[in-house]
């Protein structure tokens, strides 16, 4: 086998090998099932040239269904390897796995960032999926040990249920699920996926969305939601997705403020249209250049993932210059012509899993005031989350919060330490749901192959031993017990949380490779990150407002009282200085962060 | 110890006098010369001067410094509040004379409001404002002088469509509509008064610190005007204005003559080109102009976008880079530094008017600032100078300026000729050479004027 990107010994090589990867998957690792969407023809409807749809639908003008609401999932491995093993559904028990492999024993700092940016990824994935609710009668069950105290037995998780129209049960591969939500990164969490809810959120005055005259959200109107905010979406609600849905709800509307100062003509549907635009592609730089790059400090990374957005020529360059080829590699993706590669776009099954990252949050939390910057109190995961959200944010300024999630390290993604109150979580309509558990499960009802064949799927080494699986001889040791020395059986989750990632990553090369391929095709097959990135649709105020805006810009325009703490801060989602503390000094960025990770890595 | 405010080296005085002292003076404090201004526009004199002045601001900000000008030492102005400080207290302490300003205005306007002083400045001010209908939503004549600019727009379009409008055919229909909106009818034609004035405003450039030869010719020419008043011109209101023999009131239009004539022409030219290369905003002065009766004058004055747009090309190539005050006694600033009688206090226009850390639509044409964002409360924009001392013929120069672009820009559509450097995309040039500008204008279609 031959050296994995990272052990190549240059940063061109590296960067070089990464670029080949993901031409290979691009050409290798899509695929999707019959009937993964409904047909639709006909002309698209004159606003949909130059606006997203509430579901989704016409982002491709040629294929108006792509990526739309409820179109099912697509596959990072051939189908022929997704039909779920039922024997094995539960074998070795994802409760067992929870309790001696996942449950965390004590906190491990992440080190690298913060806690803003564990919430800032779980903001994302309701962006992206969703597989919905189930139904209450058709559960899986989960048997438990007498020891367990788990309150009911036995554990019941509901089942996912198929896309509507497609078969329960196929002989070859796995059901098609649907996405709940637009496959789209086009910001639904905040604008809701489909009318009704965006119809929701919406003032219709001057293309804002629904704030209270103190800078929050207002409640959900609904009384199945206590607790949770009025936004795009409603389910996994807690005090990081009030902070940042919060945050990109001001943004939209003091994107509708500048639009209507700009374009008096506009009326409220257009400044919608084009806030909505503009803050769907700012998100999608943020997580671009900002998050991805603080989330993995390697520098081949720092380069690639700048390159996507702005292309090998940096962003100087395409600020000054702009676009001078139509090459992806060159001018980076965002505003490069549109290609869905090998299959139609959709988000996958395997995305899904690899995005699985609940170790990111504590359980923790410590609360502090920005002014003295004196701890007020320390609060479990719990209490922070659910009906509990509001209560909570009423008790707090919105910069404590915020000063707070910033100070505060993310968990590492890794064996032992996934949250204790995810692992027993209590949901809006009285669910209780062990997540870790349910993650394990989920992967195998779905078809998510494990993780050595997860692996050779997408050409990486099959693990030969436990002890090749993860350096650390205890957690081998364990690994070996519970999959009762069969290597091939480890799932995809264990085997990604054991493994050692390259240097100053925060999750596993495993992962990495769903993300280098994905990360840069939510980008590619869209046509407004694409052919319509552009000032004739986004407006020159719009186009410039996603140029020109960073986290940190939108944080202090809505929290101007940050500008103590992070005003000399350069990435956000890294652990905030302590009030009044000096940064860190340092050269060359690049090389700085990327030598100096402190993640913790118990190997 | 006393507080003082910052003191810039010997070498940034240097520099300071060399960029922007003398370019100003070279270019022509009062009447632009074509040939050195274009040289200069080519020297990028502007955008140098921005950038000394971006740093002198960065290495001696956040409050006012003084910079050696020549053998003096001046305070330079950059804040928002300290401008305010200063322009909210003119002319008394700060008096708008001085001494360069003085001497070169005494060639052709000795008894200009801008440099009298004590009573006599509330005097030629009150006279002022009355025959500008200052502060007043809508000049009494407005009604007249739309159908003056209305005219002049129409010949100017019909020109424009078969040669392209430079900067000179414009500057020539600003200065019969200037004849026109002051004089009436009779004065239409008389271009030799326009020339006369070019003549002594060349002389005050040499800052003589007398009336320049031909000034008392000029004034009784003027003077014709004024004893046989059209009454729908400016010099029909005379009578009704408050005014002794002091207020001199005829000597009082020649400031108004250029104003109208050379800078807001000046202001227009590169506005036209701002549209020509800006389709969004064209677009919204269209939609404007749409739903607008263009024959009514109140109409026409509640443009506010349109009238954003002539902002916005004051705003960016200010047509007074450079303005001063004097002080008249020393004076305490509000943090303690006393500044001595006679210190020249100056406002250097071209960078604060682009500031990018106080101005986040620095280098863009954003006309919505100024039609709905708060803009026009800025002391940091002092194109027309602020407080006590405003122009008081502001109001009246926007209309003027609305009413001829609307009645341009409502029939023709305007075309920039060659590359300007001017685009959507990009922050627009410090220098914008008026001399290099030809707009060409092609007629809409009709039902587009609807």
């Amino acid at each position: 086998m031959s050296p994995q990107w990272y052990e190549f010994p240059s940063l061109i090589l590296q960067t070089a090998s990464l670029a080949k990867l993901r031409g290979d998957l691009r050409e290798n690792n899509l695929f999707e099932a019959p009937k993964t969407r409904p047909k639709l023809s006909g002309k698209p409807p004159e606003s949909a040239l130059t606006a997203r749809t509430a579901d989704g639908t016409w982002n491709d003008l040629s294929q108006p269904m792509m990526g739309a609401k409820g179109t099912g999932f697509g596959r990072n491995v051939p189908l022929s390897m997704t039909r779920p093993d039922r024997k094995r559904l539960l074998d070795p028990n994802p409760r067992d796995i929870s309790e001696k492999l996942m449950a965390r024993d004590t906190f491990k700092p992440a080190g690298i960032i913060n806690a803003l940016a564990a919430a800032w990824l779980q903001f994302e994935n309701h962006n992206w999926f969703f597989h919905g609710n189930g139904l209450p009668d058709d559960v899986i069950e989960v048997p438990l040990r007498d020891s367990d105290d788990w309150p009911d037995r036995p554990m019941r998780i509901r089942a996912t249920q198929p896309m509507p129209g497609t078969p329960r049960n196929p002989r070859d591969r796995a059901p098609v699920y649907a996405n709940v939500e637009t496959h789209w990164w086009d910001a639904s969490q905040i604008y809701g996926s489909g009318p009704d809810r965006q119809d929701e959120i919406r003032t219709f005055v001057d293309g804002k969305i629904k704030v209270q005259d103190d800078g929050r959200l207002p409640p959900s109107p609904h009384a199945a939601e206590p607790g949770i905010d009025l936004t795009g979406m409603r389910e996994n609600w807690w005090v990081g997705m009030g902070l940042l849905h919060t945050l990109f709800a001001r943004e939209h509307n003091a994107v509708c403020d500048a639009l209507k100062k700009a374009y008096p003509s506009f009326d409220d549907q257009r400044l919608f249209e084009v806030a909505w635009l503009v803050i769907a592609a700012l998100i999608a730089k943020i997580h671009t250049v900002e998050w991805t790059t603080c989330v993995l400090r390697h520098p081949a990374l720092q380069i690639g993932m700048n390159a996507n957005w702005y292309g090998a020529l940096g962003e100087q360059f395409k600020d000054r210059i702009g676009r001078v080829s139509d090459s992806e590699a060159i001018s980076g993706i965002v505003g490069s012509p549109v290609d869905h590669h090998s299959a139609p776009f959709s988000l996958t099954e395997e995305f899904v899993s690899v995005y699985r990252m609940h170790p990111l949050i504590p359980d923790d939390w410590a609360f502090h005031r920005l002014e003295t910057g004196a701890l007020v109190e320390t609060i479990d995961f719990t209490d922070i989350q659910g009906r509990y959200t509001r209560d909570f944010m009423d008790r707090y300024e919105m910069g404590d919060l915020w000063y707070s999630f910033g100070l505060a390290s993310a968990g590492a993604v890794c064996l032992h330490n996934y949250p204790n109150a995810l692992r027993k979580l209590v949901r809006l309509d009285g669910q209780v749901t062990d997540l870790a558990t349910l993650d394990i499960l989920r992967d195998r009802e779905r078809g998510v192959p494990r993780y050595n064949d997860f692996r050779e799927a997408l050409r990486m080494p099959r693990r030969k031993s436990f002890d090749q699986l993860t350096p650390n001889k205890v957690w081998a040791k364990e690994i070996a017990e519970i999959y009762k020395g069969d290597i091939d059986s480890v799932d995809l989750q264990v085997g990604m949380y054991a493994e050692k990632p390259p240097k100053g990553f925060g999750f596993s090369d495993t992962a990495f490779r769903i993300f280098i391929l994905m990360a840069s095709r939510r980008l590619k097959s869209d046509r407004f990150f694409t052919t319509d990135f552009r000032p004739e649709v986004y407006t020159q105020v719009g186009f410039d407002w996603v140029n020109e805006t960073s986290m940190k810009d939108v944080l202090l325009r809505h929290y101007p009282e940050l500008e103590p703490v992070i005003g000399d801060v350069d990435r956000v989602f890294a652990p905030w200085p302590e009030l009044g503390s000096p940064l860190p000094d340092g050269k060359n960025p690049i090389s700085r962060l990327a030598d100096t990770v402190k993640a913790y890595m118990p190997w | 110890m006393v507080a003082d405010f910052a003191h810039a080296s010997i070498v940034e005085g240097v520099r300071f006098t060399a960029q922007i002292g003398v370019p100003n003076v070279i270019q022509g404090l009062f009447k632009k010369r074509e040939l050195p201004t274009r040289v200069a526009s080519l020297a990028r004199a502007e955008a140098q001067g921005f950038a000394l002045v971006h740093g002198l601001v960065k290495r001696h900000g956040p409050g006012p410094f003084y910079v050696r000008v020549a053998t003096d030492e001046a305070l330079l102005l950059h804040a928002p509040a300290d401008i305010e400080f200063v322009l909210g207290g003119s002319p008394d302490p700060f008096a708008s004379d001085p001494e360069a300003k003085k001497k070169g205005m005494t060639a052709f306007q000795p008894h200009a409001l801008t440099i009298s002083r004590g009573n006599l400045w509330q005097n030629r001010r009150a006279f002022a404002e009355s025959v500008l209908a200052t502060g007043q939503p809508l000049h009494p004549l407005a009604g007249t002088f739309l159908q003056v600019c209305a005219e002049a727009a129409d010949e100017l379009g019909e020109h424009g469509q078969h040669e392209g409008i430079t900067w000179g055919d414009l500057n020539d229909a600003f200065q019969r509509i200037t004849r026109r909106v002051v004089f009436g009818e009779a004065a239409a034609a008389d271009t030799e008064l326009t020339r006369q004035l070019g003549e002594l405003m060349a002389a005050g450039n040499s800052t003589p610190g007398k009336p320049a030869e031909g000034y008392d010719a000029f004034v009784a020419h003027l003077q014709r005007y004024v004893d046989d008043p059209d009454v729908d011109s400016l010099v029909g209101l005379f009578a009704k204005a408050p005014h002794d023999p002091s207020t001199r009131t005829t000597e009082q239009v020649i400031h108004w003559l250029f104003a109208m004539g050379d800078t807001l022409a000046a202001n227009l030219m590169r506005c036209l080109a701002l549209l020509s290369t800006h389709p969004e905003q064209l677009h919204e002065v269209r939609t404007e102009i749409a739903g607008a009766d263009l024959a009514d004058a109140q109409q026409i004055a509640a443009m506010d976008y349109l009238g954003g747009c002539l902002l916005e090309a004051m705003r960016l190539w200010p047509t007074t880079p450079l303005f001063g005050r004097v002080t008249t006694r020393d004076v305490t600033f509000p943090g303690g530094q006393v500044v001595k009688e006679g210190t020249q206090v100056l406002i250097y226009n071209v960078f604060n008017h682009r500031n990018r850390d106080r101005v986040p639509f620095a280098d863009r044409f954003a006309p919505g600032e100024w039609a709905s964002g708060d803009a026009g409360e800025s002391w940091q924009f002092n194109f027309f100078s602020h407080g006590p001392q405003g122009c008081p013929g502001a109001g009246l120069s926007i209309f003027l300026g609305q009413a001829f672009l609307a009645h341009t820009l409502a029939y023709w559509t305007p075309t920039l000729r060659g590359g300007s450097g001017l685009a959507p995309g990009s922050a627009l040039p410090h220098g914008l050479d008026l001399y290099g500008l030809t707009v060409d204008l092609e007629r809409r279609g009709w039902a587009a004027q609807e």
